[in-house]
């Protein structure tokens, strides 16, 4: 008897649900986090405006112990300007008023408060009003969001937004981030939108836009510098410091681009900005930091932590004597903890670190005077070396009924110290 | 309210709750990443870049009870970019890439001339169509979310559906006869 399509998806489901994650899963999720540096949480703004307005208080009497600056001025650099409302960013004499609003369809409105444009980002302020009495339930926002921004010489992404309750639980105050607008437009035409009954229905607001109330750059220049790693050559092509982030800009050239971008560090008179984040597409890519600490700037050093590398292994590696003692290639260690007679062949348990990947599709032994090939590869399991290293490995199986003597490996990819610094000549 | 919890925690940088919000359905994640990377080892590279991506991006959801579509959409991101560098077609849809050949080879339980007739079935489809299906049916994710995930309108990941079910429809039930579901011709 036939089966129904439904009912072949079902079965074709069914298997598929056969399949478990492997148990490495969660030691892999929790060193792949661990590698990210920890992050200076935003403040979300759905807490108060008065625990807003605390954290700065105490960034003010903890951090920064600067002169008073002659351009923007001391409180300047003491204010996370990314996570302020914008009745905090006027108070300050930033951002530019707006007030335009549409109504949707089932009389929630929507208020473009104010907005705050810099060389790296436009914020744009805005609350939506549900009609008295009504309040926002969470799958509402799945149905909301914006479009492009657009105007002349404009057309800036959305970046994403987040916010919280305003007053009540019928209004929601919210900021919206999107690529930065050019200086020379006049009229910007956000378009919010809603999903009803399948459909998405628009709604553009246009405003006017005030260039000269855009915050202007702390730095904003051309850079060519570059690092060398084993994988090309990293270009840096540009510093914009705005007030509310500090963005390199760069390109690799590389033959093959590696999954990992490695870790970096900015300082500014010695003193470390947060670092952000990291987003691009390759062969391009942006690093992220906080705003400047100052303008006073005497040097800015960006160090390049580590990176991925490629070690090439040209010698053969012995199989005689395997122990958990660890062999050193370059820079990194391997183990080859053991090698075992087994009814097929021989089985080499090769240890490494976690993010040392070895090349493993070509590895071969020479056993009796001939070249082997690897016939299989286990999941890798964790070794524990009991001092909180905990290594990852192996087994690599081999139909050979001769013992191998020798290991040809060509190489591994590993996450490779680099710890290179440039200075990013800065003209005042 | 746990989920809430622990997406507020993540959002604090707690990197621990984060890791607790994909464990607690690790099976989901994994398939789904299994699905398009079609191995192993793929597909775990996929789930870490996916939650580094999480952690790193985590202050840009504002309602914590879309942490699930919003991570999986993620997810497949990466998933599609890792297999753009790989330089393959997305989805899978030539037979040596098959996205689900190697859980079907692996597994002794399946029904294997049914299986097989699916694998060939979905894989007639263009591979919109078939992503779709997939997200769909095998998947169980929302249409908005896979909306989402491919960033196409609504309206068209249903047509992509209905239009990839009436293909696989007419391709067992025979050419001429859409609704015929009952007889096998010129098998």
């Amino acid at each position: 008897m036939m089966k129904t399509i439904e009912e072949k998806l079902k079965e074709h489901k069914q298997t598929l649900e056969m399949l478990q994650a492997p148990t490495a899963l969660e030691n892999r999720l929790r060193d792949a986090l661990h590698n990210v540096p920890d992050k200076k949480k935003n403040k979300k703004k759905a807490t108060s405006w008065i625990a807003s307005a605390a954290a700065v208080l105490i960034l003010v009497i903890g951090v920064y112990q600067y002169p008073a600056l002659a351009y923007y001025g001391e409180k300047f650099f003491k204010t996370n300007w990314s996570s302020l409302s914008f009745s905090e960013v006027t108070e300050q004499g930033y951002g530019q008023k707006v007030d335009e609003s549409i109504t949707l369809r089932d009389g929630t409105v929507v208020t473009i408060n104010g907005v705050m444009a810099d060389d790296n980002v436009f914020l744009m302020y805005y609350t939506m009003d549900r009609p008295v009495g009504i309040e926002f339930t969470d799958e509402d926002f799945r149905r909301y969001g914006f479009d492009k921004l657009k105007g002349f010489l404009t057309d800036s992404k959305s970046q994403g937004n987040g916010g919280g309750d305003g007053k009540n639980k019928s209004q929601f105050v919210g900021q919206a981030r999107f690529e930065p607008v050019s200086p020379f437009s006049r009229t910007l035409t956000v378009t919010f939108y809603e999903w009803i009954n399948d459909e998405r229905v628009f709604y553009p607001i246009s405003f006017k836009f005030e260039a000269n109330k855009a915050m202007k750059s702390i730095i904003k220049q051309e850079l060519d510098q570059s690092i060398e790693v084993d994988y090309g050559t990293i270009h840096y092509d540009s510093i914009s410091a705005s007030p509310t982030s500090t963005l390199i800009k760069g390109r690799y050239e590389f033959e093959d681009y590696p999954r990992t971008y490695g870790q970096y560090k900015l300082y500014v008179n010695g003193i470390e900005v947060q670092y952000k984040g990291k987003s691009g597409r390759m062969p391009e890519f942006e690093l992220e930091f906080d705003m400047l600490p100052t303008d006073r700037i005497n040097s800015i050093e960006l160090v390049l932590e580590n990176f991925l590398g490629y070690q090439k292994i040209e010698e053969p590696i012995s199989l005689a004597s395997p122990s958990d003692r660890s062999i050193k290639i370059g820079d990194e260690k391997l183990w080859i903890r053991s090698v075992t007679k087994t009814r097929t062949g021989y089985d080499v348990v090769i240890a490494r670190r976690e993010f040392t990947k070895l090349k493993w599709d070509t590895i071969t032994v020479t056993a009796g005077g001939k070249v082997i090939p690897v016939s299989s590869i286990s999941e890798s399991r964790p070794w524990d070396l009991g001092n909180n290293n905990i290594m990852r490995e192996n087994t690599f199986s081999f139909n050979t009924m001769d013992k191998p003597e020798s290991l040809l490996l060509e190489g591994f990819t590993y996450i490779k110290t680099y710890n290179k610094r440039i200075s990013l000549p800065v003209e005042k | 309210m746990r989920v809430s919890h622990l997406v507020r925690q993540a959002q604090k940088g707690n990197k621990e709750a984060l890791l607790q919000l994909i464990m607690a359905d690790k099976d989901v994640y994994y398939r789904l990443a299994y699905s398009y990377m079609g191995n192993e080892h793929d597909a775990l590279d996929a789930m870490e870049d996916m939650i580094v991506t999480l952690y790193e991006k985590i202050d840009q959801l504002q309602k914590s009870e879309a942490f699930s579509s919003w991570s999986k959409t993620i997810l497949v991101n990466r998933c599609k970019t890792l297999l753009r560098k790989k330089e393959r077609m997305i989805p899978v849809g030539d037979e040596g890439d098959s996205s689900f050949s190697s859980l079907t080879d692996d597994n002794p339980y399946r029904d294997t001339d049914s299986e097989m007739n699916m694998e060939v079935l979905l894989s007639q489809l263009n591979a919109r169509q078939r992503e779709a299906i997939e997200l769909r049916y095998v998947h169980d994710l929302p249409y908005q979310t896979i909306a989402d995930m491919t960033g196409a309108p609504l309206g068209t990941i249903k047509s992509r559906i209905s239009q990839g079910i009436q293909k696989l429809k007419v391709m067992i039930g025979g050419e001429h006869d859409e609704d015929n579901r009952g007889e096998v011709k010129g098998a």
